[in-house]
């Protein structure tokens, strides 16, 4: 009697378990119908994040000059702000791999056409991440042949190379990218040779005056940058692009017969600020990024999945 | 080009150009710079009736004149040999005798610099010998035997003075 009541409890047991496995077997089933497609639009139609991302694609934007992102309405011209996002760490705009800009500075050559004797030029290439995080690479050649006002010495440095390294931050990082505000920082190191020739020695006293050269010497030094650039869009791939440095000699070799005057890719010691100004290509390298995943439900998309 | 991007070209070269800075703060040559000291206060002095002319100048030609107290001079290098010597005459009275003038004379090597674009090349002198006479000269020191274009005195000349006697402190009165 005992054996058959437990065996009639399994068996109720076991029916009873298939049965709510067919229940929820029953709920997972995906149904294609318009009130399921429409669900998800149904569910986030008061969330207001989505209503501000839909907003936006409609809608043009400015950074102001508190860095707070205004949208202006294409239609009704309305300026509006995303409270949802202000307090939030500004997004990426732009993707990682943004862009690769090359660039030639012709700051040097411009300035020798107005009277320097020392410089020659120099080409970088940029990686542009985000557009916000800049890398750079520069490397150039630099000589020098300078006769002293007073005649006294003639100074010269063959032509050598140099090369620089470091990286720009763009102020300017969610905007259009036609218009950049950036600082930077670098380093800077050439090895190089100069020498003093036709030096003349005078001693009025003596009535005694004596010519000799210096001999050739090699030096290596090292120096830090400081930035600050704008860089605006000219046509098509081309801008242009101006920097005000600080720079500073970090370190160097000393000669027997004195410290050089001119460094490759640093310039001459005195002042401490300078400049440069560029002629930058612009190409893009979005294609080797991930696309991005919509941010939004479209409503036209949702219309064309339930006709199909 | 527009205009206003041509006046952004412009303006860098324009700033830069301003912010270049020039002048030589030291010596344009290397000239050592004697001080005159006493020997009996070890202190700084100016002598008058001093007359320091090089020994063979062109035309006796004359350093120092003793019509001002002096109390340094610039000693300079002959660049084209290995010695230099100077004649210190004086013209004061009961010392006015040439037995009595004073000779200091250097020997150096010599070595060419470049020391800036301002101040220029020269030669730079290590001093390897020293010789003077003691009339009133009672000692030479030099202080640096490199001789730069670093305007600090090198060379400490003391000469033999008289030190006055300190007055005699006044009988105490309150007795």
């Amino acid at each position: 009697m005992k054996s058959a009541i437990y065996i009639l409890l399994a068996a109720v047991l076991l029916a009873g378990a298939s049965a709510t496995a067919q229940e929820r077997k029953r709920r997972m089933t995906p149904v294609d119908n318009p009130a399921t497609t429409t669900q998800a639009v149904n569910e986030t139609s008061a969330d207001t994040a989505r209503i501000n991302a839909k907003r936006r694609e409609a809608s043009v934007s400015y950074v102001d000059d508190r860095g707070k992102t205004i949208y202006v309405d294409t239609v009704t011209g309305i300026e509006w702000t995303d409270s949802a996002a202000i307090s939030r760490v500004p997004k990426m705009e732009f993707p990682l791999f943004h862009a690769l800009s090359v660039g030639i500075n012709l700051w040097d050559p411009v300035m020798r056409a107005f009277g320097q004797d020392y410089g020659l030029a120099d080409a970088w290439v940029e990686l542009s991440l985000h557009n916000r995080y800049k890398p750079i690479v520069e490397v150039g050649l630099g000589s020098a042949s300078h006769r002293s006002p007073t005649g006294k010495f003639f100074y010269r440095s063959p032509m050598s190379v140099f090369f620089r390294i470091g990286a720009n931050y763009n102020f300017l990082f969610n905007s259009n990218p036609d218009y950049q505000l950036f600082a930077g920082a670098r380093y800077g190191f050439a090895p190089f040779s100069y020498s003093v020739d036709d030096v003349v020695v005078d001693s009025p006293y003596w009535d005694e005056s004596v010519k000799f050269n210096i001999p050739s010497q090699n030096a290596t030094a090292g120096w830090f940058e400081l930035i600050l650039g704008l860089r605006v869009k000219l046509w098509g791939p081309i801008s242009a692009g101006w920097t005000f440095k600080y720079h500073q000699i970090l370190h160097q070799s000393h000669g027997r017969y004195g410290d050089p005057w001119y460094i490759p890719g640093y310039g001459s010691r005195k002042g401490a600020i300078t400049g440069s100004f560029s002629i930058v290509y612009t190409l893009p390298l979005s294609h080797l990024n991930k696309p991005k995943a919509p941010a939004v439900i479209d409503n036209k998309t949702e219309v064309k999945q339930s006709g199909q | 080009m527009k205009r206003s991007s041509a006046a952004y070209l412009i303006a860098p070269l324009l700033l830069s150009a301003a912010c270049n800075s020039a002048g030589c703060l030291d010596n344009q040559s290397a000239v050592p710079l004697a001080r005159f000291y006493s020997s009996a206060t070890k202190k700084p002095i100016t002598l008058s009736g001093l007359e320091i002319s090089g020994v063979d100048a062109p035309n006796d030609s004359v350093l120092i004149t003793p019509d001002k107290p002096v109390g340094s001079v610039y000693l300079p290098m002959r660049s084209t040999k290995e010695t230099t010597a100077w004649c210190f005459h004086y013209t004061q009275e009961g010392l006015d005798d040439p037995s009595l003038n004073d000779t200091i004379s250097f020997r150096y090597t010599s070595e060419p610099f470049f020391a800036s674009e301002e101040c220029g090349a020269m030669y730079y002198y290590r001093i390897t010998e020293m010789e003077n006479t003691f009339h009133l000269v009672d000692s030479v020191v030099i202080l640096d035997s490199l001789i730069t274009n670093v305007d600090s005195t090198r060379i400490q000349i003391f000469f033999r003075t008289t030190e006055e006697p300190e007055p005699d402190p006044e009988p105490d009165t309150e007795e």
